[in-house]
């Protein structure tokens, strides 16, 4: 996923001039020295400069002005990212009301599923791995894992 | 075909899902594992005293109790995540004197009010901790020097609007100084200011005995005077700020709260447990090694006592100008 | 003398010797997965050991953290992910050479490099420990302000391709620290009211999104590597590393040293110290433009650090119960709850202990080659998997990594942030390394300027004031101008040379007039 050094540059200074203005709002310290603004406000500047340098090098190199490319990505490896990125997703929103028993098997499944992993493979995997996530966290850590409902 | 195996799956999930909602009670409590939240880092002394109550109380109560850190914005974080888990007892969490602090900085909205009190386990005392070859001998010369020269004498221990700096800040009011004849400097604890006091970047530092013990054992720290209503039996020659005519006892102190709703069947089986880890040998002697005060007070006093703290600080830390 | 021989006696017991080995066993996993520290395990040990006595209790904790620092390094060669914050520096370089089908090398040299790194710590742990204690007392912010300076240097040398893009990569990360309660005022930063927030971005979860979770979006695509790594030599781990040793036997004396003394300060631990390291092996390399190809160089300085830090991280904690990292501090823990004081005390009245935990930082040491091995044959089997088999688990172990860190979905969260964020920084040419270096140095660079200039009320010239201070502040100009005056040099000898042909095109001119 590429775009052009321009864009690039312009983001930055768009974001840098949203932080510049946001910091105004933090309180300084006593005697007016600059307190939890500084580092941010130091930070954003550099942002701007380093956005301005881009866009000087977009323009000098000549390429369009607002190049999007996907590059060598297919639309099935778009899909495949989107899974990836959904299963994360799910597993944030899900994992307190599913616990981690039925979750992480059911995802693994589907992943391995939508990868073209054979079925049987597939569940292998998922109530494999499931199991020994749960043993070397739960069991032989005692790192936490999330219960779900049932308190797994 | 595989489709529908996916439907019927999701279904059932759900179902035993909706299940669940109900399972939990009061009567047969506690029945699988109890999460208890540390609001401070792994490695700290309330990370040592919470891992040493969930071990012992693993054996009172028979099921596992995980320790787990949630650390982040002067413990606003980790008391956050005790108030607003599910009050069922199976989290339960430790809070810290910061619960009646944060509020008043504007870090949080929580307050002791969001907990259902369980009990006090620990108090340390507030020290006033400078550097062996510093000139002064005695507390009194330490406070005729910064008479003669406010402004001067750098202070730290935690954060800014942490415990120690309001041991400072009621320390100065309780004298009559203002709250900027000692300039307060913000680190991350006890260890990294103590090490700055060594290195000369600070000159005192309010921290709690235990956590300056070390340094006084090596010789590089002496105690001028302790916040404590009476002398540690540790340093018996350490006067307290009382016995020198000021009114003034500051400390950071630990206990076990759970979320505000917990059912009070709950809260009494937990006091119970945790009263007998308190006075067992176990943990006298973890305390007793650790240089930790064990205080013990049951839920009602506990509650008493953080209504009082509450205020007492709030007005302490708005007379300092750290409060919002 | 006699302590010598007691403190022998009290390792070489069967009892001690198995509780060694499980700790290692123990500290191999801890490391080897990302999400799981060496900090946190030892916190999980420290229950188990109120009933043990204090000589397996300390070798345990010795042995798994040496154990859990060079595990670290496998996932990052294998799949990109380092296991634990020490590995981020050099995992691009190693996961280069494992694409070159070289990863049995790799780990080969990591694993003979960590011995001997966390030999040398030790060494100088027994040899100096009251001694650097108190030079390392003298640091305080002026000096921690300097050693952020130092290691923002790095971030030039660990940069590819375009400085510019370095920088905005170096920029994103430390500006990820400023979200979060500023130390100034305890003032809440770029929270927008989320409790969360507060914590600001934790480390761990946002390494392994930009490392792990990147990495798996840009397999699925076919983006990634396609080339076959195939199986991991394991058979012949150890070939031809007796000549990578050799040549780098200066680097592997320098970067010891350096990662010692970096972790014996308490502001900064073996990741700074691997950071560090590398740089320096960049700088004065014969090769420098071989970097960040796959070049071994580097992976011997930093894996040769970053467990020598482990040594010097004891030396604090046992001369002043000052601990050097958050390991040492919950190792003050273990020694108060047994009723042994650090500091003086400890030399004094129980000198056997003290001989144990060296002969421990030894043995561990040692043992280290035999455990590595055995985990590098394991994890490697790790490859044989089929990659549409291999993605899936890799992001559940991400996923798992992130959530026990601090058991909160909130950092799957920032783990699913920053692993979109590296992939598309990374499909624009902006290298992911200097981000993380912005991670690691930001708060301490911050903090250790604000708390300096409150101390000084805002003098700028009190960089300078104490000795230790002015000589790293002289060091820290003399490492940022030397790009400058090297580019100026430069353009000058351009011009130089123009001048001369000038001179020699138009000498007549001058004679004419």
């Amino acid at each position: 996923m590429r775009v052009s050094n321009t864009a690039i540059g312009l983001f930055l200074i768009v974001f840098a001039g949203t932080v510049l203005v946001y910091v105004q709002t933090f309180p300084s310290l006593d005697n007016g020295y600059p307190g939890p603004a500084l580092f941010p406000r130091v930070l954003a500047v550099l942002f701007l400069l380093a956005g301005i340098g881009l866009v000087f090098e977009g323009r000098r190199s000549g390429e369009k002005l607002l190049k999007f490319d996907l590059g060598p990505i297919t639309r099935a490896g778009l899909i495949n990212i989107g899974l990836m990125l959904a299963v994360i997703l799910a597993y944030i929103y899900l994992s307190d009301l599913l616990g981690f028993m039925i979750l992480t098997p059911l995802l693994l499944l589907i992943m391995a599923k939508w990868l073209g992993v054979k079925t049987h493979w597939s569940l292998v995997l998922a109530v494999g791995l499931t199991l020994v996530i749960y043993v070397l966290f739960a069991k032989i850590l005692l790192v936490p894992l999330p219960w779900g409902l049932w308190g797994w | 075909m595989r489709k529908k195996a996916l439907v019927a799956l999701g279904v059932t999930v759900l179902m035993m899902a909706a299940g669940g909602w109900t399972a939990a009670s009061a009567a047969d409590y506690p029945q699988r594992p109890i999460t208890l939240i540390c609001p401070w880092g792994a490695g700290g002394g309330t990370d040592a005293v919470s891992r040493i109550i969930a071990t012992l109380l693993k054996k009172e109560l028979g099921v596992p109790v995980n320790v787990v850190n949630r650390t982040g914005g002067s413990g606003a974080v980790g008391h956050t995540a005790m108030a607003t888990a599910k009050p069922d007892g199976y989290t339960i969490g430790m809070p810290t004197v910061e619960i009646t602090m944060m509020h008043w900085m504007g870090l949080t909205e929580i307050t002791y009010q969001n907990l259902t009190p369980v009990c006090m386990v620990n108090f340390d005392s507030a020290a006033i901790n400078i550097r062996t070859d510093a000139p002064w001998a005695t507390y009194k010369d330490l406070e005729n020097y910064i008479r003669a020269n406010p402004g001067q004498l750098k202070d730290s221990g935690t954060g800014q609007g942490g415990i120690w700096h309001l041991a400072m800040a009621g320390w100065l009011k309780a004298v009559g100084f203002a709250p900027t004849d000692i300039k307060w400097i913000p680190s991350k604890g006890a260890a990294p200011a103590l090490q700055d006091l060594m290195a000369g970047g600070i000159d005192m530092s309010s921290c709690s005995l235990p956590e300056a013990a070390t340094l006084i054992d090596a010789g590089k720290v002496k105690p001028l005077a302790v916040m404590a209503p009476e002398r540690d039996p540790k340093f018996p020659d350490l006067p307290t700020l009382k016995e020198l005519g000021i009114d003034w006892t500051c400390g950071a102190w630990r206990g076990i709260a759970a979320p505000k709703g917990t059912p009070a069947e709950i809260v009494a089986v937990l006091e119970k447990a945790i009263e007998k880890v308190v006075k067992s040998d176990e943990f006298i002697k973890f305390m007793q090694n650790r240089g930790f005060g064990i205080y013990w007070l049951n839920s009602t006093d506990f509650a008493q006592a953080l209504a009082q703290a509450d205020k007492d600080n709030g007005e302490i830390m708005k007379a300092a100008g750290i409060a919002k | 003398m006699e302590h010598i021989l007691t403190a022998v006696s009290l390792i070489a017991q069967p009892y001690v010797l198995m509780i060694i080995c499980i700790s290692a066993l123990y500290g191999l996993f801890v490391g080897a997965i990302p999400g799981l520290t060496a900090t946190m395990a030892t916190a999980l040990l420290v229950p188990v050991t109120f009933f043990m006595d204090p000589v397996p209790a300390l070798a345990a904790i010795v042995t798994m953290e040496a154990m859990a620092i060079f595990a670290g390094d496998i996932p990052g060669a294998l799949v990109r992910i380092p296991g634990t914050p020490s590995s981020a520096a050099y995992v691009d370089e190693s996961y280069a050479l494992t694409q070159k089908g070289r990863a049995g090398f790799v780990l080969g040299v990591d694993v003979t490099v960590a011995a001997i790194g966390g030999m040398m710590g030790a060494v100088i742990l027994i040899a100096l420990a009251p001694m650097l204690a108190e030079i390392a007392m003298r640091f305080t912010s002026f000096e921690y302000f300097w050693l952020a300076c130092i290691g923002l240097s790095c971030s030039v040398l660990v940069t590819k391709g375009s400085l510019l893009k370095g920088l905005i990569s170096l920029l994103i990360g430390l500006f990820m620290t400023t979200v979060g309660v500023d130390i100034t005022l305890g003032y809440p930063r770029f929270t927008f009211g989320i409790t969360d927030f507060l914590n600001g971005f934790t480390f761990i979860p946002a390494m392994i999104g930009m490392f792990g979770v990147s990495e798996v979006m840009r397999n699925v695509t076919g983006d990634g590597c396609q080339c076959n790594v195939g199986a991991v030599q394991t058979q012949k781990l150890f070939n031809g590393i007796g000549p990578v040793l050799r040549k780098y036997r200066l680097n592997v004396a320098r970067s010891g040293l350096v990662g010692t003394f970096v972790g014996i300060l308490p502001g900064a631990g073996a990741d700074i110290g691997a950071w560090i390291a590398y740089a320096l092996s960049k700088k004065f390399s014969k090769e420098p433009e071989k970097y960040g190809t796959g070049h071994i160089e580097g992976i011997v300085d930093a894996g040769t650090a970053n467990n020598a830090g482990l040594g010097g991280a004891w030396v604090p904690a046992l001369v002043f119960g000052i601990p050097g990292d958050s390991i040492t501090a919950i190792v003050i823990g273990v020694l108060f709850m047994k009723g042994l004081r650090p500091g003086p005390m400890i030399f004094q009245r129980t000198p056997e202990i003290l001989y144990a935990v060296y002969i421990a930082f030894i043995f561990a040491n040692l043992i280290l080659i035999p455990f590595g091995v055995l985990a590098i044959k394991t994890g490697s089997q790790m490859l044989r998997v089929p990659r549409n088999m291999l993605m899936p688990a890799i992001l559940m172990f991400c996923i798992v990594g992130a959530f026990a860190i601090n058991n909160t979905t909130f950092d799957v969260g920032v783990m699913l942030a920053c692993g979109i964020l590296a992939y598309i920084m990374e499909s624009n040419d902006i290298p992911v390394a200097p981000a993380i270096l912005g991670i690691v140095l930001g708060r301490l660079l911050e903090e250790s300027f604000m708390v300096s200039m409150i101390k000084s009320d805002w003098d700028l010239t009190v960089f300078f004031h104490r000795p230790v201070s002015a000589v790293l502040g002289v060091i820290t100009v003399i490492l940022w101008s030397s790009p400058v005056i090297a580019a100026w040099r430069g353009r000058r000898r351009v011009a130089e040379q123009v001048a001369t042909e000038e001179a020699v095109c138009e000498p007549k001119i001058k004679e004419l007039t």
